[in-house]
């Protein structure tokens, strides 16, 4: 195959030195983390020696488990809350018209393209405005914002490209509305509307500036659990957190891939062709 | 079983009337067929009376009962979608055992019926297969079983054929008029092929923008059409521009340089310009000249196997004609010819 191209050895050689390069920038922090979750010594020196310590210590009652657990809570409750959200409006801007369908998806880029550094201050004015501050109901419809537009262009997405078809077999075959999503339209889009769940379940996990402004007070999301722990000084425990944090994104991504969407799909927002 | 009435069906998308006041019967256990080209609105005519789609005005009329309002999961009507339209996660059983499960029909019953649809479309076998690893003919045979489970009293079929091959395709308009026959249902049949209209249709509905061209057996819209659209869409004819000339009780149709005794119509008088069409099998030639006899000269000669294709010079016009091959030995171009067509077979239209 590769003889007929144009480019040569050397430069071939060139392209595989610089993906290697790459991949060890992108790859090695998060390896010495796994690896020094696993070190005995408390500040990452070698020589390197085996030991649980870490674990047991994080799973005996640090303040990072604690945390951790609310994290991954809230970021189920937001993701589902999100991906329902994007079932929703998926399926109500099919039935409206071109313009609605042409104006809607634009608006809802606006969140992935504002910093959510900018959002969280905005966010923040606005709830103080309406009297709820920083405060669980905040932080949830904040992080809400700032994940939905993940599910919910995956999901329109999907609804737009599949064929009505099936829905309207299923129609003349008798099946009422409700019949027909549980049957057919939720089968067939379910692998989008999962995609977009993870999708925002991991962006909520890690959503660390929006929960930095809108948590209330002694309401500690991991993200930002870590933030205070660094600044007085940290402990080997985080990175035994970091190792499972990075354990279950990788499982996620593998489980994304498995059900054919790609990085590119999610990260370009899964708007092939559109 | 059941007799569909249509009844001043209109329907505009945005600024584009579809469908101009359509009415039609398809009396009980007939198969008739929507006939014309893309675009024309059939699917649009057929979602209608699926109720998939609502019309502007009009009213859709299913055994003397009128259906316009009834929504579409009410109606029980079998649908079968250009693209089949299977339910792409369940297997062929279930797609077939759907419309029995929404009507909450005990397992087992399910399970036979299911069985004795499989063996009437023939699929034995491959009850648990996917949908995606059934061919175009399959899938086909699935989305008929499916719809014709549910017992409807009436079956709208949207080009069912059009993305099978052509083979399979002569197969499957057998198999469908088999089973419409067998079941006896009132069959609404949409399709672009004039031929796949003709073969298989009790009559057809001729469809030209909107509007119903004529609706006929294959035979009388084959040998009476009542437009120049209708001749010209069902088996090209030939079509030419003339003058209706002569006396009372003989009545000729005059072009440039030819001239041909015809019937009389009513609505036309001697002296109107008319548009003819003939067919080209309809035509007899002769090497001799005789009475009503016309002279042409062959142009060119093309032989296809059974039939033999003519251009012949009449006047200043051309005519395509088809012979057997027999009639045709030994014609070759710049020889001379004598044409004779029957009265009956000449149609005029006003141009
Ligand atoms: N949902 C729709 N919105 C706008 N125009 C439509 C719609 N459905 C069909 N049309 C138009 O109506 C006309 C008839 O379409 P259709 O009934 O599908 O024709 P056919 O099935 O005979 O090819 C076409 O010009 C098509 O563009
Ligand atoms: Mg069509």
């Amino acid at each position: 195959m590769g003889r007929n191209k144009p480019q040569g050895r050397g430069f071939r050689l060139a392209m595989k030195i610089w993906l290697g390069v790459t991949m060890f920038i992108l790859f090695f922090p998060i390896a010495i983390i796994i690896l020094m979750s696993f070190n005995t010594s408390r500040y990452g020196t070698f020589p390197f020696e085996f030991t649980l310590q870490w674990y047991e210590k994080l799973f005996s009652g640090s303040e990072l488990i604690a945390s951790t657990i609310f994290s991954f809570w809230f970021s189920l409750a937001v993701s589902t809350v999100s991906a329902i959200l994007g079932i929703t409006a998926s399926l109500a801007l099919r039935r409206l018209s071109q313009k609605w369908n042409k104006t809607f998806p634009t608006l809802m880029d606006v969140p992935v393209i504002v910093p959510w550094l900018v959002q969280g201050v905005s966010l923040l004015l606005l709830f103080n405005w309406l009297g709820l501050g920083r405060s669980i109901v905040s932080m949830f419809l904040g992080n809400l914002v700032a994940v939905m537009p993940h599910s919910f262009l995956l999901t329109y997405s999907r609804v737009m490209t599949m064929s009505p078809s099936p829905e309207e077999a299923g129609r003349t075959l008798g099946a009422s509305g409700f019949r027909v999503f549980r049957d057919i339209t939720f089968r067939m889009i379910f692998p989008a509307v999962l995609a977009g769940w993870l999708m925002s379940f991991v962006l909520c996990f890690n959503c660390f500036s929006l929960q930095y402004y809108l948590a209330p007070f002694g309401t500690y999301t991991l993200p930002m659990r870590i933030f205070t722990l660094i600044r007085s000084g940290c402990e080997p425990d985080i990175n035994a957190v970091a190792t499972i944090m990075c354990v279950v994104t990788f499982l996620a991504i593998l489980l994304l891939n498995k059900i054919g969407f790609s990085a590119d799909q999610l990260f370009g927002r899964g708007k092939k062709g559109s | 079983m059941a007799e569909i009435r249509i009844e001043n069906i209109t329907k505009t998308f945005g600024e584009t009337q579809v469908l101009n006041n359509i009415s039609f019967q398809a009396p009980d256990g007939h198969f008739v067929s929507l006939l014309g080209p893309s675009g024309c609105g059939k699917t649009t005519l057929l979602r209608i009376i699926a109720g998939l789609e609502y019309a502007d005005s009009g009213r859709v009329l299913v055994g003397g009962k009128d259906i316009t309002a009834v929504p579409v999961e009410k109606r029980n009507i079998g649908v079968v979608f250009q693209n089949y339209a299977l339910i792409p996660h369940m297997t062929v059983f279930h797609n077939i055992a759907y419309g029995l499960k929404l009507r909450k029909m005990d397992k087992n019953e399910i399970t036979k019926r299911v069985r004795e649809y499989i063996a009437l479309v023939g699929l034995e076998g491959l009850e648990d297969r996917k949908v995606p690893q059934l061919s175009g003919g399959q899938q086909q045979r699935v989305a008929l079983a499916r719809a014709l489970i549910i017992q409807p009293p009436i079956l709208l079929l949207d080009e069912p054929l059009s993305a099978l091959d052509r083979k399979i395709r002569g197969e499957m308009q057998y198999e469908i008029r088999r089973i419409q026959r067998q079941t006896g249902i009132t069959t609404v049949f949409v399709t672009h092929d004039q031929e796949e209209a003709m073969t298989m249709s009790d009559e057809i509905l001729l469809l030209h923008n909107g509007n119903v061209e004529q609706m006929d057996t294959p035979e009388k819209l084959y040998n009476n059409p009542s437009s120049l659209y209708a001749s010209d869409f069902l088996g090209k004819a030939n079509t030419l521009d003339a003058v209706l000339e002569g006396e009372k009780g003989a009545w000729r149709v005059t072009g440039n340089g030819w001239s041909f005794p015809v019937r009389e119509k009513e609505g036309f008088a001697p002296g109107q310009k008319v548009c003819v069409a003939i067919r080209g099998e309809q035509i007899t030639m002769h090497r001799k000249p005789g009475e009503d006899f016309f002279p042409a000269k062959v142009e060119s000669v093309i032989f296809t196997g059974e039939v033999c294709r003519i251009q012949a010079g009449l006047g200043g016009d051309t005519l395509a004609i088809a012979c057997i091959n027999v009639d045709a030995e030994g014609l070759r171009p710049g020889d001379e010819i004598y044409l004779h067509i029957p009265k009956e077979k000449i149609h005029y239209f006003s141009r």
